[in-house]
């Protein structure tokens, strides 16, 4: 796919709520927002300058954003954990309440700016018993805003 | 298939100091797809050509040298890692911390974990 720019000035419509004209993408994009004059849309794609191509499956301000995040990734290897506790939004409130004590307990290890580590630094907490790798996350008032998390290599 | 994006091919390098064997992967590397997921991304790769005869497998993991990226977007920036399959680089996970995401990426700038 080529992204439309300078020099193309045609490209087919590609969906519902896009318009293209002389290579400027008109209309709501995916998430229903306006489209900017530096993005372009193709096939369920969105060409964003700097970036790429890529498909929206999140959008942003949706709260439910961060369950399929963390559990729409199958390399997460979270379906244990989900089947322990019987739902994700469950699970995820499990690793939190383990994540706030394992914070309480002195046994995370944020940044001065309050940034826990992720990779193979990751804080390992114990979750009703199943390891759990904390992927990034941040400590503010006392509390960890989880960002991800994932049971993969474990 | 695409080429790597800046950031993405930058990260990469940096981390491959960290992780040499990952240097001899990055010219086989190309984004199958990348995922907004509101609060984060997924830059899936795929290999230019096979690999497994090449003796550079990586050992399976999640690979970060936790750097903070920053964005004009984002108060708190973006971490990230970068998920080792089957001796090969499969995706790298962006994460916002705290904060919802576009997606988009302007002036980045990559700095050091901060104790």
């Amino acid at each position: 796919m080529t992204p439309v720019g300078q020099g193309i000035t045609e490209m087919n419509p590609v969906g519902a709520g896009y318009n293209i004209y002389s290579g400027v993408t008109t209309g709501n994009d995916m998430w229903g927002n306006p489209m900017g004059a530096g993005g372009y849309v193709s096939a369920g794609l969105t060409f964003i300058p700097g970036v790429g191509w890529v498909k929206a499956i999140g959008r942003a301000g949706n709260i439910v954003n961060r369950f399929g995040h963390i559990f729409g990734k199958a390399e997460h290897a979270l379906g244990s954990l989900v089947l322990k506790f019987g739902s994700e939004e469950k699970a995820f409130l499990a690793v939190q309440d383990a994540a706030n004590a394992a914070l309480k307990a002195g046994k995370l290890t944020p940044n001065s700016k309050g940034i826990l580590r992720s990779g193979d630094m990751g804080d390992i907490i114990d979750v009703g018993g199943m390891s759990v790798r904390l992927i990034g996350g941040k400590v503010e008032n006392g509390i960890v805003i989880i960002s991800s998390f994932s049971r993969k290599g474990l | 298939m695409e080429k790597l994006n800046e950031l993405e091919f930058t990260l990469l390098e940096k981390l491959s100091n960290k992780y040499p064997l990952l240097k001899e992967h990055i010219p086989y590397l190309r984004v199958k797809n990348r995922e907004i997921t509101g609060v984060g991304m997924y830059v899936k790769f795929c290999y230019l050509e096979p690999i497994e005869d090449k003796n550079i497998n990586i050992p399976d993991g999640s690979l970060s040298a936790n750097e903070n990226i920053e964005i004009e977007s984002l108060k708190n920036g973006l971490g990230y890692e970068v998920d080792i399959s089957k001796g090969k680089v499969n995706f790298i996970e962006f994460i916002t911390y705290n904060e919802e995401w576009d997606g988009s990426i302007s002036n980045f700038s990559i700095n050091e974990w901060e104790e």
